[in-house]
């Protein structure tokens, strides 16, 4: 099927990616990760989910994932940035690859996640291809 | 509100120069005018009488040195004509054979009628013995005068004969043979002359000469002759022998044409009178000479001789007591005293007086113009005055309204002048300024824009400082509290600078709540919209399951159906807001009513007991709009149906209460799901705000929002009470009709019947 390339942009097939990767999603929406997870087996990572900022760290503590993918706007006591500040922290997690999503697309927004550490920053609604392009070149 | 000048600047100026407005003030006094006036006529008044003083003092000194000059011509004069006569005395002694001829010769040469006016001629007497008479006449007969004799005839004790008279032609020819003797007042002269040795001035007589034409007063100055030890004619001895007399050189005046000859024609303004004798010197005249006070022999001489000005003669005394200047003088000589009584003319007087009253009427037109001036100045002051306070009347008055206005006025003012320093300076501020800065009006008046930019300073927001003043329209955030939003305009024109303040604080907080709804909406429809095309692009790719595409449909259904229930709320929420209330359509509605419909409306076909309403209990008529109300109700119910489990039941029904005096109808929801903590429930009528953000239930979050808005249209209020684990109750409570009727309502069947 090429249905595909009905899309704007024309796609190249994907090949799963040689090596397997341990990927943590943290966002308060179900469906959100959902997406996340369905998008990212496609290329045959090992994905985690975790829906707020402590379990985020949490999990990174036991999964010492390769590359987190944080949603901004979260409830508790944490939002993504102060998770991605944390992270940062750590200095044995020097390799951890960080994106930020957030439905805030603004300059301003974007440029906190940079000086919170992250290695990139999804504006939602994003395309699976695009975080598929994101995450493969960030590992 | 207070309004204050430029004292400041003006205080210091006057300062240094006080006295002249003082001065120039005191003149502008209308009365002063007069008082200028009578001042100013009584100088001129004293100037006048100083210059006529003096101007008569002048006159009289000149007057006085005329009259010396004239008194000492006489005086020389007839001191010539003695030497004259002296000179006829030498010529006899010189000349032993003298005769005739010679005698005429010396005439000749003296020339009497070129160099002695009013002289007669030159004569000589001699005298004679009776015995001597006849052979005297013999001789002057032998001589060639055959009808010489001596006259008057008649027989007398001593003759005398005038036997010499030169120039002998005329009206001397009269006079020759006159025996000057028989008359007594030649005959005192002659025998005065015989006995002192000293030249003799006769009284007044007519002389012989006279021939009835023109006949003027005359007298006669005579030198005596004697004959010494040796019969030699000679003049007076050291000791005179009156005995040896042989006889007189004399010689006869006509008083007119002497005093012509001596004074001339030109008399000039004087007059003057001579009058024979010495006169008893009245006090009151100022000068007599030392001679006349010596000489004074001859007394009660009144009758003048000889006058300058013979037509006033009838009134030379009159003349002399008018006049102011008038002198009587002695003269002696040749043994009489003359009085002499000189007096100026009028119109002397009144010439001497001229510049005097040249500075009368000088000094009084200024007087009179000083007075028009003044007088003018300070009719023109009073003027001005009056202009000016009408003037200030009308400013003050429109100052007035103005500070009324502004009193009035919502926005803030600033109004500053320019002054002479070139600053602008603060004139005027009104409440709204001060209410605003916390400043009082005389904190502030007087200041230049850079001091008031300094007060302002420390009013503003820390992080907002204000831009000074001289940069005209700006944004200033007022620390408060209240905090303050003001927008700065600054109108210019010449002389003024005007900052107007705007109070724009709600208009900046509605821009910034619009902003952040619209940032939060589009926030809110991001996300379901993040599913919806992150999985319909994952049902495009080729490597997804049917599991999977299954799976992602159903999502993308939900979060679509969350995007339209956000859509239609954000409208609803739109309409509300932008109604708000105008197209409420109030009507007598019974809430029990609005709550059956809206259970019906809402009840799920594959759990039909899930939703309840208690029997009512009583009335419960509102007036409300029933579409609104039923809105709200939904959106509470529907709440309740998805924040609880399957298997509980939410309970609807309609109560009554009575608050603040006023009876209140709700309707009272209440269900046994998740409920929620404190800080949800002061969140709950947030717009946006989600009891569960997991998305596991779907919602925008702004359901309790267009509720609580359509309770507040409807002026009524909607009460929450909720606990986590136990469920929520939520009672939307508006004002009740006043029961109009007491029937009994029945009450209706249990909801899960209606469905």
């Amino acid at each position: 099927m090429r249905r595909w390339r009905g899309h704007d942009v024309p796609m190249i097939e994907r090949q799963p990616s040689a090596t397997m990767n341990r990927i943590l999603i943290v966002d308060d929406q179900p469906d959100l990760r959902e997406l996340v997870r369905m998008t990212l087996e496609i290329d045959g990572h090992e994905v985690h989910e975790a829906a707020d900022g402590a379990g985020a760290l949490q999990a990174v503590r036991q999964l010492s994932p390769e590359l987190v993918l944080l949603d901004v706007m979260m409830p508790g006591g944490m939002d993504g940035i102060a998770v991605c500040r944390a992270l940062r922290a750590d200095s044995t997690r020097r390799r951890l690859r960080i994106v930020m999503l957030s439905a805030r697309g603004q300059k301003v927004d974007i440029e906190a996640g940079r000086a919170a550490g992250a290695d990139a920053y999804l504006p939602k609604p994003f395309s699976p291809r695009q975080l598929l392009d994101v995450v493969s070149r960030l590992l | 509100m207070e309004v204050i000048e430029h004292h400041r600047r003006a205080r210091a100026t006057t300062a240094t120069r006080h006295w002249t407005p003082r001065l120039e003030s005191w003149l502008q006094r209308p009365s002063i005018a007069l008082v200028i006036l009578i001042g100013s006529l009584l100088l001129t008044g004293a100037a006048w009488w100083a210059a006529r003083l003096f101007a008569l003092d002048d006159a009289r000194l000149r007057f006085e040195r005329r009259t010396d000059d004239v008194q000492s011509r006489i005086e020389r004069r007839m001191a010539s004509y003695e030497a004259v006569l002296r000179g006829g005395v030498a010529m006899l002694s010189a000349q032993p054979d003298f005769d005739r001829k010679a005698w005429r010769r010396y005439v000749e040469t003296v020339q009497p009628e070129r160099h002695y006016p009013g002289i007669q001629g030159f004569g000589i007497a001699r005298l004679l013995r009776p015995d001597q008479v006849d052979s005297h006449e013999a001789a002057v007969r032998t001589e060639g005068f055959p009808s010489y004799s001596v006259r008057p005839a008649g027989a007398r004790e001593l003759y005398s004969a005038i036997s010499h008279l030169e120039p002998l032609t005329g009206r001397n020819l009269r006079a020759f043979g006159y025996d000057m003797l028989s008359e007594p007042t030649r005959r005192e002269a002659m025998l005065r002359a015989r006995d002192t040795g000293l030249p003799a001035m006769s009284g007044i007589v007519t002389l012989v000469q006279e021939d009835g034409r023109n006949i003027q007063r005359g007298l006669l100055l005579y030198l005596p002759v004697y004959r010494d030890a040796q019969g030699q004619l000679t003049g007076p001895a050291e000791h005179v022998q009156p005995d040896r007399l042989w006889g007189w050189v004399y010689a006869p005046f006509r008083v007119n044409d002497l005093m012509n000859g001596i004074l001339g024609t030109d008399t000039g303004s004087m007059a003057l009178r001579i009058l024979d004798g010495a006169k008893v010197a009245p006090p009151s005249d100022s000068t007599v000479s030392p001679g006349a006070v010596a000489a004074s022999v001859q007394a009660g001489a009144t009758e003048s001789f000889y006058n300058s000005d013979p037509a006033s003669a009838a009134s030379a005394a009159r003349i002399a007591a008018a006049s102011r200047l008038h002198l009587t003088r002695s003269l002696a000589f040749g043994g009489r005293t003359w009085t002499i009584e000189y007096s100026g003319t009028d119109f002397e007087s009144a010439a001497d007086t001229w510049q005097a009253n040249l500075v009368a009427v000088c000094g009084i037109s200024i007087d009179l113009l000083l007075f028009w001036s003044i007088a003018a100045l300070a009719r023109n002051k009073a003027k001005v005055e009056r202009e000016v306070q009408a003037q200030t009347a009308a400013s003050q008055a429109r100052l007035a309204t103005l500070t009324a206005v502004s009193g009035l006025s919502p926005d803030a003012v600033l109004v500053f002048e320019l002054d002479d320093d070139g600053l602008h300076r603060l004139v005027f501020t009104n409440p709204a300024f001060s209410r605003w800065f916390g400043l009082r009006p005389e904190d502030l008046l007087g200041l230049s824009e850079r001091a008031v930019d300094e007060w302002l300073d420390g009013l503003t927001h820390a992080d907002e400082a204000m831009p000074p003043l001289q940069q005209g329209d700006a944004h200033i955030v007022l620390a408060g509290p209240p905090r303050r939003v003001l927008e700065r305009r600054c109108r210019e024109d010449k002389c003024q600078r005007v900052y107007y303040f705007r109070d724009v604080t709600y208009q900046s907080e509605v821009e910034r709540l619009k902003n952040e709804f619209l940032t939060t909406a589009a926030h809110e429809l991001r996300t379901p919209l993040a599913s919806v095309y992150g999985f319909a692009e994952l049902l495009l790719h080729p490597q997804i399951d049917a599991e999977h595409r299954e799976r992602a449909a159903q999502i993308i259904y939900r979060q679509a159906t969350v995007l339209k229930h956000l859509v239609d709320e954000l409208l609803d929420l739109s309409r509300i807001d932008s109604l708000r209330g105008r197209d409420f359509v109030a009507e007598d509605v019974d809430l029990q009513r609005v709550a059956e419909q809206c259970i019906e409306a809402l009840t799920q076909p594959d759990a039909p007991h899930r939703l309840r309403l208690r029997p009512a209990v009583s009335t419960a008529r509102a007036q409300v709009d029933p579409a609104k109300i039923q809105q709200a109700l939904t959106n509470v119910v529907g709440n309740a149906l998805k924040y609880s489990g399957a298997d509980t039941s939410v309970e609807v029904g309609v109560e009554c209460c009575t608050q603040d005096d006023q009876p209140w109808i709700g309707i009272k929801v209440v269900d046994q799901g998740i409920g929620m903590n404190a800080e949800a429930v002061e969140h709950a009528f947030d717009r946006f705000y989600r009891a569960d953000p997991s998305g596991h239930i779907l919602g925008a979050g702004l359901g309790l929002s267009i509720v609580r808005e359509i309770l507040d249209i409807h002026q009524g209020r909607v009460e929450l009470h909720s606990a986590p684990g136990v469920g929520t109750t939520v009672t939307l409570w508006v004002p009740a009709l006043a029961p109009t009727q007491t029937e009994y309502i029945a009450p209706p069947e249990p909801a899960d019947a209606l469905s």
